[in-house]
């Protein structure tokens, strides 16, 4: 093996070794929906096939998702039944993006120290750790996969790049549906080396006219229901308009660079420059593409926040890699041999230390999200003491894990094939808001509430501190575990 | 070299005479299709039994004279289920002809293959539309005008009757005439002549319509309810698969190296297509230029020469197992698109009620108000309703309140005598059998349930007894 491999095989252990270190200290995830993803999990390992009908939700629900993430995963679980796997696992496929990047980077630069920069860098990006530590997520897998497209679309005249194309793209098909990002900004970049008046490879076309159709006829398919149901609105995944609002909000530019990270930022804006205007770059193009795909999703809010942040991060520390070689090259032309080593270090240092603090730091923000044993208690007392058909009111983060322990839940993160989610919604954020004992009891008439949980996520999402109903002898305190749980106790008949 | 033309147009005649032809024939003698085709049949039987109205009845409004009522209430009603097909037929035939003089006759007929694939054809050849009947007009209308000079006179009472349709399709012949223009290099007088014919006729006719019906108030679509209805995978019926649109699209990009020459086309699709956002069913129309550009784009994938030439096929098998997936989708709604027998039963059992106001989703009220001749709070058609939005309200009221005396307040205003819920109203409108109304129907005396058929409730709203 050469010295840059083993390098980055120590990248990579180091990169691992940090996201286990935080991913392991604490027993449980950090995120509700990754709940979602183990009972997918143990529904594989069980029957052979995920579960696509789910009765632990008011009327039952349907789901529809690709499924390969969770294949991957019931795999593994096989072997261990402990979360411990599926995070090591989660956080294993993540790190393949470390040497993905190494090889997009060196494909872009041909310069090892650049490259080798890149990779660790790329798994130290801050808005990573804020997005996928500790908790199960798809994209674990789609972004390794999206990095792989690019690497392998920078080279495609090669014989063995289009079976390998496929093969990828098949994959990321199965993953995820962000695949069409991937072919957006494939296409743009198209567009960007006709109007820089460059030969377009005749190949790269085709290949791309397969994979538009092929993705588009297989995700008809596996949304089907989903697009019937709620048409349009699919593609903002049927959320309700108030967390559309907030969920698909416009990031102003600040807020970008804060968690992106400042340096990645200035040198994706160097690319921009002198890539758009003033150069041109074949490969760069692809990944300028991408970068605009995802910024005017953002702007037209076609994008949630969070996704758009996690893909651009990468894209800017790929982006990187031009104006980093620029600077490295500029060294050797200083008088000192000292000095050129001393700028060489020093830019390292600046261009690390300036991800690794923030990744650190929100590292251990994702860590304190994690679901508590108080939490866990309660979600325990629960499950032995509510009846059967109880259902419980809670924070939409809560509903996956109230399903996990056996308990039906009204709202989750996953609007899909919700009928009128925007009404579901809004009214159980009305339950929690109002002061009327009368509209709470009809809320919950309508949903079949019995139980309603005030939990500390339930007061970060409702935004309020306590209801204002509870010491109505209509409802009952039953738990203080992990949160206030009350039982209705009366039933509101309507006179005329 | 005629007789292989001929050949090559049979396979696109036969295609659409075996798929709408099983489609009537499942449901022949008992039910048509949609909600529209009833609403004609009403206003056709309306017609032969009391001439020309200037007032619907049933509904409360003004009527609007179209063409397609007169015809309907000249036929026997025996033949209303194979007029739309017939209609179809006569026009893919002209179709056929008008592109034989742009196009090989094995593209003519691939052309006329993917419109009749294309569901918004599809259904516009199963349900009785205006649209229809526009179409056909509209084709044998500038035939004739093409024709030598006696021949083409004929073409003038056309144009006078195309200026009877309603006003939506007033535009779209204007689009219509426009996309001529740049298409004819001869007849061009003829067509100003026609188009000035046209003109006049339809601003007299419509001054004096409005004299005796007053203004026609549209609603306008949303941009999301407008995608939904125009692409089938969203579940829209009289609308194009998501493949046709990618192919149009590129279609469009490959024809632009020769502008001058599509320029007729582009006009009329951004046209026709523009219009169809306002009144969805002008898509007919919009997809005859749609399937033009996903022909030239189809012949194009086809041509070039590609360097992995495995993509090709590949490719080309995609989009043809797309376009069937798209066909599937529609047949697929098409089956349950309503009246359902159940439907047909509820209305008979209503038929012997006593006459009163049926209060149900539009689609269903429309069909009710068919079949039962008994009047209903509003239909599908209201563009003639005097405080149509004030109705819209207390319906809403009505559906989603828990108080039984503003429910009671709104049924008596509305003068309701009926309510029925259908299964796709316990779908939509509510999340639980308990929500709203259908809880005050089971909870109150002052609804009697006079019948359930498979899982449709009549229930009569006795205002007293509550």
């Amino acid at each position: 093996m050469k010295r840059q491999h083993w390098i980055l095989l120590c990248i990579m252990i180091l990169t691992l070794g940090v996201r286990l270190f935080y991913s392991l200290s604490e027993q449980e995830f950090s995120t509700g929906s990754s709940y979602f993803i183990v009972r997918q999990v143990e529904h594989i390992a069980t029957t052979g096939a995920p579960m696509y009908h789910d009765a632990l939700s008011v009327g039952g629900r349907i789901y529809s998702f690709s499924p390969l993430y969770v294949y991957v995963l019931s795999g593994f679980w096989l072997l261990s039944q402990h979360f411990m796997m599926l995070k090591i696992v989660s956080e294993i496929l993540l790190i393949l993006l470390i040497p993905l990047c190494y090889a997009v980077a060196y494909r872009l630069t041909k310069h090892m120290t650049t490259s080798l920069l890149i990779a660790a860098v790329a798994g130290f990006t801050p808005f990573l750790y804020l997005s996928t530590l500790n908790e199960l997520t798809m994209y674990s897998l789609a972004l390794p996969l999206h990095v792989y497209l690019i690497w392998i679309f920078m080279d495609i005249k090669k014989p063995r790049a289009i079976p390998m194309f496929i093969a990828g793209f098949m994959v990321l098909m199965l993953t995820h549906p962000s695949v069409f990002l991937f072919l957006a900004a494939a296409f743009l970049s198209m567009l960007l080396l006709w109007v820089a008046d460059q030969p377009l490879v005749r190949r790269e076309i085709e290949l791309l006219a397969f994979s538009l159709f092929f993705g588009i006829w297989f995700h008809l398919i596996l949304y089907k229901d989903v697009l019937l149901k709620a048409g349009v609105g699919f593609f903002w995944q049927n959320l309700p308009e108030y967390l559309l609002r907030n969920a698909y909000t416009g990031v102003n530019i600040f807020e970008m660079i804060y968690l992106i990270g400042v340096l990645p930022c200035l040198f994706a804006a160097f690319v921009f420059y002198r890539y758009l205007f003033r150069e041109q770059g074949r490969n760069l193009y692809l990944l300028i593409s991408y970068a605009l795909v995802v910024l005017i999703l953002l702007w037209l809010r076609l994008l949630p926040a969070n996704v758009g942040l996690t893909f651009l991060s990468i894209v800017f520390v790929l982006m990187s890699a031009a104006p980093l070689k620029t600077l490295f090259e500029l060294f050797p032309n200083m008088k000192s041999a000292v000095l050129t080593n001393l700028f060489t270090v020093l830019l390292i240092v600046i261009f690390f230390m300036s991800s690794l603090i923030p990744a650190l730091y929100y590292a251990d923000t994702k860590r304190a999200q994690a679901i508590s044993p108080e939490e866990l208690q309660g979600y325990a007392w629960m499950r032995e003491h509510l009846p059967q058909d109880a259902v419980v009111a809670s924070s939409r983060e809560e509903g996956p894990l109230l399903n996990y322990y056996g308990i039906r839940s009204v709202v989750d993160p996953d609007f899909l094939l919700i009928t009128d989610s925007s009404e579901r919604y809004e009214k159980i954020r009305t339950l929690y808001h109002t002061t009327s004992i009368t509209e709470a009891l009809r809320i919950m008439q309508e949903f079949r509430i019995t139980h309603i949980l005030m939990s500390q996520r339930a007061q970060r999402e409702y935004d309020m501190e306590r209801l204002a109903y509870t010491q109505d002898p209509c409802f009952k305190l039953i738990s203080t575990s992990g949160g206030y749980l009350y039982e209705r106790v009366c039933i509101l008949e309507e006179r005329s | 070299m005629k007789r292989d033309a001929l050949l090559f147009l049979l396979i696109p005649l036969l295609v659409c005479l075996l798929l709408s032809g099983t489609f009537i024939m499942l449901r022949y003698d008992t039910r048509l299709y949609s909600a529209e085709s009833y609403h004609h049949v009403r206003m056709a039987h309306l017609i032969r039994a009391h001439g020309i109205p200037t007032y619907d009845p049933l509904t409360g409004q003004a009527y609007s004279f179209t063409p397609l009522h007169v015809l309907l209430a000249i036929l026997p009603d025996k033949l209303y289920a194979f007029l739309p097909l017939a209609l179809a037929l006569i026009s893919l035939l002209l179709l056929w002809g008008f592109s034989r003089n742009y196009l090989s006759a094995h593209h003519a007929a691939l052309y006329c293959l993917l419109l009749v694939m294309s569901p918004v054809f599809l259904y516009f050849s199963l349900i009785l539309s205006s649209t229809s009947l526009f179409l056909t007009c509209v084709l044998i209308a500038f035939f004739l005008l093409r024709q030598r000079t006696p021949l083409a006179l004929l073409s003038f009472p056309l144009f006078i009757l195309l200026a009877f349709f309603p006003i939506p399709y007033l535009f779209a012949m204007l689009a219509l005439f426009v996309s001529a223009h740049l298409l004819f290099k001869r007849h061009r007088k003829r067509l100003g002549w026609a188009a000035a014919l046209f003109i006049c006729t339809a601003l007299v006719f419509q001054f004096i319509q409005m004299l005796y019906v007053g203004i026609p108030k549209y609603d306008l679509p949303t941009p999301r309810l407008f995608l939904e209805n125009s692409i089938t995978e969203f579940g829209g019926l009289s609308s194009l698969g998501f493949f046709y649109y990618i192919l149009a699209g590129i279609g469009i990009f490959v024809s632009l190296r020769m502008k001058k020459k599509y320029a007729w086309m582009y006009a009329g699709a951004f046209l026709l297509f523009a219009l169809s956002y306002f009144y969805h069913s002008l898509l007919l129309l919009a997809a005859l230029y749609l399937c033009y550009f996903v022909l030239i784009a189809l012949g194009y994938l086809f041509r070039r020469a590609w360097q992995v030439s495995s993509l090709r096929t590949l490719t080309l098998f995609t989009i043809f197992c797309g376009s069937i997936f798209a066909l599937t989708l529609f047949i697929n709604q098409l089956t349950v698109l309503p009246p359902s027998p159940e439907l047909l039963q509820t209305s008979s059992v209503l038929q012997h009620q006593q006459e009163g106001i049926i209060l149900s989703d539009l689609e269903t009220s429309t069909i009710l108000a068919s079949l039962t001749e008994y009047p209903i709070v509003i239909d599908l058609y209201p563009s003639y309703l005097m405080d149509k939005a004030g109705r819209r309200e207390r319906i809403a009221s009505i559906y989603r309140n828990f108080s039984l005396t503003a429910t009671k307040d709104h049924l008596t205003a509305l003068n309701v005598s009926y309510i029925v819920i259908t299964p796709e109203m316990k779908e939509e409108l509510w999340e639980d059998p308990d929500d709203g109304l259908l809880f005050l129907l089971r909870n109150t005396e002052t609804f009697h349930r006079i019948a359930n058929v498979s899982r449709i409730e009549v229930w009569e709203y006795l205002p007293v007894t509550g």
